[in-house]
């Protein structure tokens, strides 16, 4: 039995449908099947969707009901999908943030343009970086400026 | 050019103070796009640019725009108020609310980005002259998706590569472009196929990265991309004359002759004759002139052409194989 639609390709599909209680049952061959997206009413879910939650540790679920102020998303609710749900998620949740870009991109530090100027980011940041170290060296705080220290020295390598 | 080349670059902006689009409502979402709408109109752009609201046009229309890839497929899910900027040269398209709130997109003329980045570039500094938008001085520009993070910029190629796809080359291409920390997937964008052995090449990372380097980058892999794919076409060509020369003459008989021409067939035969171009095996069409009948010809576009009613296939076939037997005789 040849296909009923395009009689051109030997018949190995029966797609049987039931459309307003009418019932009509074709004979298609694979080609014409898959016009008739038969196989494409598959819906199912892979959980694609919140592909990045294997990215975050156990650990930081641990305060999961933190909310975030302006679209008061919880911190539960991001680490299912791992996507923000506004821009004061980025900061309300930069513990976990902050590994999650570093996950996709192998950094997490901004190095292009900033808002309204054109050029680069990276200059004007090691400015400020450097300005912050001067800062906590005269504080004695020199936790917090070995790490500026090491970012500084990562940024320059990357210019 | 006797190879098929078609770059663009997207930029990704958000405003600070509302929800991103997975999270707003239908008065935020109005309320976005009255505000670029309103730093745009009245800007030095403001006579080219034009909106369309997807309240206020009908599927066809705007699904015939995302086959032009002024809009995305994602633009026409959901029932979010969403619009879309388009110059009047078609060059450039800001899609409102897709996403992100802003998506800047310009298409590149030949076979460099540059010239795209600057264009976008300059839209994006007379936006943020206007709104406040979401950046962070370490993790930059603030997206819906933390894979666009940083600059937000995708920059792509769309390219036309029969050979390395004949010769089951293209997986060896997608472990060569993941290397450089590139993407290359089917030209309708993410989990699309490729139709025709048309490839849309792309930068997979955002963040670490300039604007410039990540550009140079797109720019150089296309170019080597199209290198290799011409090496391994003469290759093949020197060793099966006959059988691509025929093949070749046979798409473009059926292309200039058919009554009726199925989109799928219309890809795949355009996708020979564009072989057949390259290797000047067919010298009376350009390759520009082919792609140009190939893209106007999709579904949508050739229902709104035509003005049928959505569901007539035949009618949108027999239109189809007219439009190719008149530009390509």
């Amino acid at each position: 039995m040849m296909c009923e639609k395009c009689g051109i390709n030997p018949a190995a599909v029966t797609l049987t449908q039931v459309i307003n209680g009418k019932k009509t049952v074709k004979k298609l061959c694979v080609s014409c099947a898959n016009e008739n997206n038969i196989y494409k009413d598959l819906n199912m879910d892979l959980g694609f969707s919140s592909l990045f939650s294997s990215f975050f540790n156990e650990g930081e679920r641990a305060d999961a009901d933190e909310k975030c102020p302006l679209c008061s998303m919880t911190k539960g609710e991001f680490l299912k999908t791992g996507k923000p749900g506004c821009a004061s998620c980025y900061t309300t949740f930069s513990s976990s943030m902050m590994p999650l870009l570093k996950k996709i991109h192998s950094t997490n530090t901004h190095t292009g343009k900033v808002p309204g100027k054109s050029g680069n980011a990276s200059e004007s940041r090691i400015d400020l970086l450097k300005a912050q170290l001067k800062e906590a060296i005269e504080k004695e705080e020199y936790e917090k400026a070995a790490k500026l220290r090491d970012e500084i020295k990562e940024m320059e390598g990357t210019l | 050019m006797t190879n098929y080349q078609s770059g663009r670059v997207r930029l990704a902006r958000n405003l600070k103070s509302i929800p991103f689009p997975s999270r707003m409502n239908a008065d935020m979402a109005h309320e976005v796009i009255d505000k670029v709408w309103e730093a745009l109109s009245s800007s030095a752009l403001k006579d080219t640019l034009s909106i369309i609201h997807s309240e206020e046009c009908d599927k066809v229309a705007l699904m015939a725009l995302s086959e032009k890839h002024l809009i995305s497929p994602d633009f026409l899910k959901g029932t979010l108020p969403r619009a879309v900027i388009i110059s009047k040269d078609e060059k450039i398209s800001i899609m409102i609310n897709e996403e992100d709130h802003i998506r800047i997109q310009v298409f590149a003329d030949g076979n460099s980005l540059d010239e795209a980045y600057d264009t976008a570039d300059k839209i994006d500094n007379l936006l943020a002259e206007k709104l406040d938008i979401a950046f962070h001085e370490k993790f930059g520009f603030l997206t819906a998706c933390p894979t666009n993070s940083g600059t937000g910029m995708r920059a792509s190629f769309m390219l036309h590569l029969p050979a390395l796809t004949m010769s089951n080359s293209i997986s060896s291409v997608l472990t060569w472009a993941n290397k450089l920390g590139l993407a290359v997937r089917g030209i309708y964008g993410e989990g699309s196929k490729a139709k025709g052995a048309f490839y849309q090449l792309s930068n997979q990372i955002t963040l670490g990265a300039t604007e410039k380097d990540i550009i140079q980058r797109v720019n150089l892999a296309a170019d080597e991309l199209l290198k290799k794919e011409e090496m391994v076409r003469n290759t093949l060509f020197e060793n099966n004359r006959v059988r691509m020369t025929d093949r070749c003459m046979r798409s473009y008989g059926i292309l200039t002759n058919a009554y009726a021409l199925s989109s799928e067939e219309a890809f795949s035969f355009s996708s020979d004759v564009l072989l057949g171009i390259s290797l000047g095996i067919i010298n009376n069409i350009t390759a520009q002139k082919l792609s140009d009948t190939l893209f106007s010809t999709l579904p949508a576009s050739i229902t709104k052409a035509g003005e049928f009613s959505d569901s007539d296939p035949t009618a949108r076939d027999v239109l189809r194989a007219q439009k190719f037997r008149e530009n390509l005789k």
